[in-house]
């Protein structure tokens, strides 16, 4: 039987290390999102934005 | 000297020629600005639409990567437009250099080509409006600026859109439509190529000719038979020899499929294939595959398939990063890591948040049990219930099951368990301020309490104020009960005479604070305060005479806010012809309201500064107290004389009505018979008596203790209430009701006398000394028992035997068989076993070695060393052999001293899985089944007694608090009682009944749970246990039983309220 010591701590467990691990996620998927930006600019290279022009 | 054209334009030099005509650079000369002259080799005979085509098209055009024309016009036989000059060269050419373009350098261009074609073909331009189709998308019709910009150039073959005109052929870069190819019918390009075609990978090369458009007119003679001249009448298209030869009219999408294959070109440097079926799709592994993908689709060679429109192409270049697989993939990582985080932090979040309030729900359980035996300890019975209730919500997700704590809580709080008669409280009164005076009504159905500075009327069934009388102000203010329904207090306008039950003022009088009335109702007497007279009324209001003191007043303190109204004297006899009073010079006096002649001086003045006393019949008792002396004297009114008095050194008690003379002194309370003087014993307290009520026989007292005690008519104890907090001061009794209540508390406890004779279950003569009250399996018989012998009875309360036993100093134990009712009485070195039925001896054996009780037989071992196992019940022998040492017992097998060595035994039983014994060695308490094998071992420290049910095996120490442990593990479960000595350990069903004896020799016992052996009730007398139910002893000569309340009967008792 768990405790509810144990749903309330381990809750915020989970949390926190949820949390922690949610941030290097993010922190990783960043890097790579420049990375592959990077790459894309070499790829790519800058693409304009377009703007709609107004009708004649 | 330079050419000068129409006068305006100076040729700089020549750009290029070609089949259309020749192009220079010129300078305007009026504006001074560079601008491309196309001098037209078509002779001006040619139609004019044909020779403004490229001005028709430019000439509503404004765009960036678009030309200006500037100006159309004809001198001598030749037509020149001018248009925008751009400085940097044709795209051909760098690539006829072989030079390569890299992949973001062609995104760049298409986005503006694109851009350029959004514009063209958006259906704006001209009068009526019109999208423009270039027809002519190439390479050569490129400019590459300076700026590394592109622009679109030639627009000779520039149509309106569904116009059907000259096309102009471009090999390569013409889509099949301008051959007359219709591949829109043909759904095999569905992934913008043709798979059907790639087997001939033919690549163009030197078949196609130079980079060179060549008009309709041009084609006419050499065009083969996949093209189809555009002007061809739909009769002349069915005789064509191949169905995919159609009349179609190029569109947007052939620019597209020309812009793709331009773009086509600049990235591979190859022109692509002319037949659109074969041209060889770009490497994925050389370029981007979304641009390889871009392409295809530009290219399909079925028009429905491609980009239907130069925004859709240009949507996809310029999302490219957005609709890169790689893009998308770690799109697909970051939703679906999100989804994942955000729903493992909502769950564990949302775990945490039902611990939290699991645990809140805990806490305000166990504050409100706590404040539910807080209250049960004030004896404020409705506030333990209603904290107990609270203690106990409803289970659910955010509610943990009950607690022990709570159940205990309401068990005790209800008092189901509780089978004493007596005087129990029903009700806790709070009024707004402390007390003054209490009285309750003859039969005790209605109460009045005096408080500053009103008279509330209750009904002591409810517990519930009926009325609120202002009253005057001051703490002598008086309340009388002439009967059940009528009062007569000291009203805020004068005395009063009011109906209770009509709820209506009778009649109102002279203010008065004392006031007397006689015992048959007739006559009122009012005194105010310390006035010298006092005013007599008829039971209708109506004066009848008014009492003079001559100058003397009754005991009022200055500030009568503090006085004490129990100092004085004022009563009326039955009748109300004579008036007792007392006065604050220690004048005590009796006067006749009918005649002053015969009033009767007891003293005409004293030291004494307290009277308490009043009329019984023709008698007047009465007490006068001073310091170290307290007087007492019965005077007969009809005799003129004294019956009867003493004096004492401590203060004695008198209440004196129609109903008796009671007298208290130190810790007695006794009723006086005037005439004899005889005194009958109403409460003997054990310490001194401060004030008392009694009627019809039972008999309040309050002690110095601050307990209130209750004795029925034979002066025996019935209930002790010990609060110890409240200072308790006034108190009544009429009927089965009491009322206590202090001069510093607002709080009234309202008691009723309770009896459960409906539990009894059998009786027995209660004079008779015993230990201990226990009924057998069967209930035929009950047997009173200790050490000096028994009684049993049947349960038509008959006495069947009464038995003394031997050598009673030297009994070790004795232990009662639940299923026959036999007594086994053990000594050191002999056993005797006595039928629960007869009372005769079943068994006896003197000059043992060793005698151990165990709740399925008691082993024996004589002095030759045979081991018997007697049985409790038949008193046959279960088991026997021979056993080696001093000691010795059957527990399933003989355990003597080969097994147990230097170990003594402390416990054995036989629970529901088997036979199982602790034995102590080194301060090691070690378990055994009746296999020999070691359950577990717990370390201990005295000297213990071992209990066990199924699961568990308890230590009660001799002195300590007795620990349970799990019987296999050996790990701590819980303590038990502190201060009690452990008697008895019983399983019931899903309970466990622990019992004990106090240090004061209270015998009681604990419900527990079963697995946890937390409390659940106290059980104050608990004696036995029979089918499942508790049996209670009060030593009152009767057995009481009553069932266990599962908890959810308990809610839905406490729940409907009055039935507890």
């Amino acid at each position: 039987m768990i405790s509810d010591e144990i749903l309330f701590y381990g809750g915020i467990a989970v949390d926190i290390i949820t949390a922690a691990s949610a941030i290097i996620f993010f922190v990783i998927f960043y890097i790579g999102k420049i990375k592959l930006n990077i790459k894309f600019d070499k790829e790519y290279g800058e693409i304009p934005k377009i703007k709609k022009r107004k009708k004649e | 000297m330079p050419e000068i054209i129409a006068g305006t334009y100076e040729l700089l030099n020549k750009i290029g020629a070609g089949g259309g005509g020749v192009v220079y650079l010129a300078n305007h000369m009026r504006l001074g600005k560079k601008v491309v002259l196309k001098a037209d080799k078509r002779k001006i005979t040619t139609r004019p639409e044909i020779l403004r085509r490229e001005v028709d098209a430019l000439k509503d055009l404004n765009h960036t990567y678009i030309p200006q024309v500037y100006d159309f016009f004809i001198e001598g036989d030749t037509v020149y437009t001018v248009i925008d000059y751009i400085d940097g060269e044709s795209m051909d050419k760098p690539l006829k250099r072989n030079e390569r373009f890299t992949q973001p350098q062609v995104i760049k261009w298409a986005i503006q080509l694109l851009e350029a074609l959004c514009y063209l073909h958006n259906p704006v331009h001209g009068t009526p409006p019109r999208g423009i189709v270039h027809s002519d998308i190439k390479p050569a019709n490129i400019m590459l600026t300076t700026q590394n910009d592109i622009r679109l150039i030639d627009f000779n073959i520039a149509l309106a859109l569904g116009e059907e005109n000259v096309v102009g052929l471009s090999a390569g870069y013409a889509s099949p439509e301008h051959y007359g190819l219709d591949f829109s019918t043909d759904t095999t390009f569905t992934n913008g190529t043709n798979s059907k075609s790639y087997t001939k990978k033919e690549t163009v090369k030197g078949n196609l000719k130079e980079d060179k458009t060549e008009t309709m007119a041009d084609l006419t003679a050499t065009m083969d038979k996949e093209k189809v001249i555009m002007s061809m009448k739909p009769s002349e298209m069915s005789n064509s020899s191949t169905s995919l030869k159609r009349i179609v009219i190029p569109d947007a999408r052939s620019d597209i499929y020309s812009l793709g294959a331009t773009l086509y070109h600049f990235l591979s440097g190859k022109r692509p294939a002319k037949r659109a079926l074969d041209v060889v799709p770009l490497s994925e592994k050389e370029f981007s595959p979304l641009i390889v993908k871009i392409i295809s689709k530009a290219m399909n060679p079925n028009p429905d398939l491609r980009y239907q429109t130069a925004e859709e192409m240009l949507y996809d270049f310029t999302h490219l990063r957005e609709n890169d697989p790689r893009t998308k993939k770690r799109k697909k990582i970051f939703i679906g890591m999100s989804i994942a985080f955000s729903v493992v932090i909502v769950s564990s979040t949302f775990i945490s948040f039902v611990g939290l309030k699991r645990m809140e729900a805990l806490q305000k359980a166990l504050t409100f049990a706590e404040a539910s035996q807080n209250a049960l300890q004030s004896e404020n019975k409705e506030l333990a219930v209603k904290c107990a209730l609270e203690a106990l919500p409803e289970e659910n997700l955010f509610t943990p099951k009950y607690t022990s704590q709570a159940k205990k809580a309401l068990a005790d709080s209800l008092g189901l368990y509780d089978l004493s008669d007596g005087y129990k409280i029903s009700h806790m009164l709070e009024i707004p301020s402390e007390v003054f005076k209490i009285k309750l009504s003859p039969s005790g159905k209605t109460g009045a309490v005096v408080y500053s500075f009103s008279l509330a009327l209750f009904d002591t069934e409810t517990g519930k104020i009926t009325d609120e009388l202002p009253i005057v102000k001051s703490a002598l203010s008086d309340v009388k009960f002439i009967d059940d329904n009528t009062i007569v207090y000291a009203g805020e306008e004068g005395i009063t005479m009011y109906d209770n039950k009509e709820h209506k003022k009778i009649w109102t009088g002279k203010p008065a604070t004392h006031i007397a009335v006689s015992a048959d109702g007739q006559t009122v007497a009012g005194i105010y305060r310390d006035d010298d007279f006092a005013v007599i009324y008829d039971c209708k209001g109506n004066e009848k005479s008014i009492v003079s003191f001559n100058g003397s007043k009754q005991r009022v303190a200055e500030n009568d806010t503090f006085a004490d109204p129990m100092d004085n004297i004022m009563a009326l006899n039955k009748n109300g012809q004579y008036l007792a009073v007392s006065f604050e010079n220690g004048g005590l006096r009796i006067f006749d309201t009918t005649n002053p002649e015969n009033d009767i001086e007891l003293y005409d003045e004293s030291e004494f500064n307290h009277f308490e006393g009043g009329f019984n019949g023709d008698y007047f008792a009465f007490s006068a107290t001073k310091e170290g002396l307290s007087a007492f004297d019965v005077i007969d009114i009809a005799k003129l004389e004294e019956v009867g008095g003493f004096n004492l050194d401590s203060k004695i008690g008198v209440k004196a009505d129609e109903n008796g003379i009671f007298l208290s002194n130190k810790s007695t309370v006794v009723a006086l018979e005037p005439l004899s003087g005889k005194q009958t014993e109403l409460a003997y307290a054990d310490s001194y008596v401060k004030c008392f009520s009694s009627d019809n026989g039972n008999t309040i007292a309050v002690t110095e203790k601050n307990e209130y005690l209750f004795y029925d008519s034979s002066a025996d104890l019935i209930t002790r209430h010990n609060e110890g907090q409240t200072e308790y001061s006034f108190v009544d009794i009429a009927g089965d009701c009491a009322v206590v209540t202090g001069r510093d508390t607002p709080n009234i406890k309202i008691l009723h006398k309770k009896s459960y004779e409906d539990k009894s279950i059998c009786s027995y003569d209660k004079s008779y000394a015993y230990e201990e009250a226990r009924v057998n399996e069967a209930e035929e018989r009950l047997m009173l028992f200790s050490i000096n012998g028994f009684r049993i009875y049947d349960f038509d309360n008959n006495l069947i035997k009464e038995v003394s036993i031997p050598d009673p100093q030297k009994i070790y134990d004795q232990q009662y068989s639940k299923k026959s009712g036999n007594l086994a009485v053990i000594y050191k070195d002999a056993f005797r076993l006595y039928s629960g039925i007869t009372g005769e001896c079943l068994f006896e054996k003197t000059d043992l070695k060793s005698v151990t009780y165990a709740n399925y037989g008691v082993s024996i071992l004589d002095s030759e060393n045979n081991l018997q196992l007697i049985d409790l019940d038949t008193a046959e022998i279960l088991e026997s052999g021979k056993a080696k040492g001093d000691y010795a017992l059957y527990c399933g097998f003989i355990a003597d001293k080969d097994f147990l060595g230097d170990s003594q035994v402390i416990g054995a039983s036989k629970t529901s899985k088997g036979y199982v014994f602790a034995s102590v060695n080194n301060n090691i308490c070690t378990v055994y089944d009746g296999e020999k094998r070691k359950k577990c071992e717990i370390p201990i420290s005295d000297k213990w007694e071992a209990f066990f049910t199924d699961n568990a095996i308890i230590l009660s120490p001799l002195h300590g608090t007795p620990i349970v442990y799990d019987l296999n593990s050996g790990k701590k479960i819980a303590e038990l009682e502190k201060d009690a000595y452990l008697t008895y350990v019983t399983q019931i069903d899903d309970y466990i009944i622990s019992q004990y004896v106090s240090s004061t020799k209270d015998k009681y016992a604990v419900l527990l749970s079963k697995d946890t052996f937390e409390p659940l009730a106290y059980l104050p007398s608990l004696t036995d246990i029979s089918e499942g139910e508790l049996v209670f002893d009060y030593h009152k000569g009767e057995l009481r039983k009553i069932r266990i309340y599962p908890i959810n009967e308990l809610i839905n008792i406490a729940k409907e309220g009055d039935n507890y």
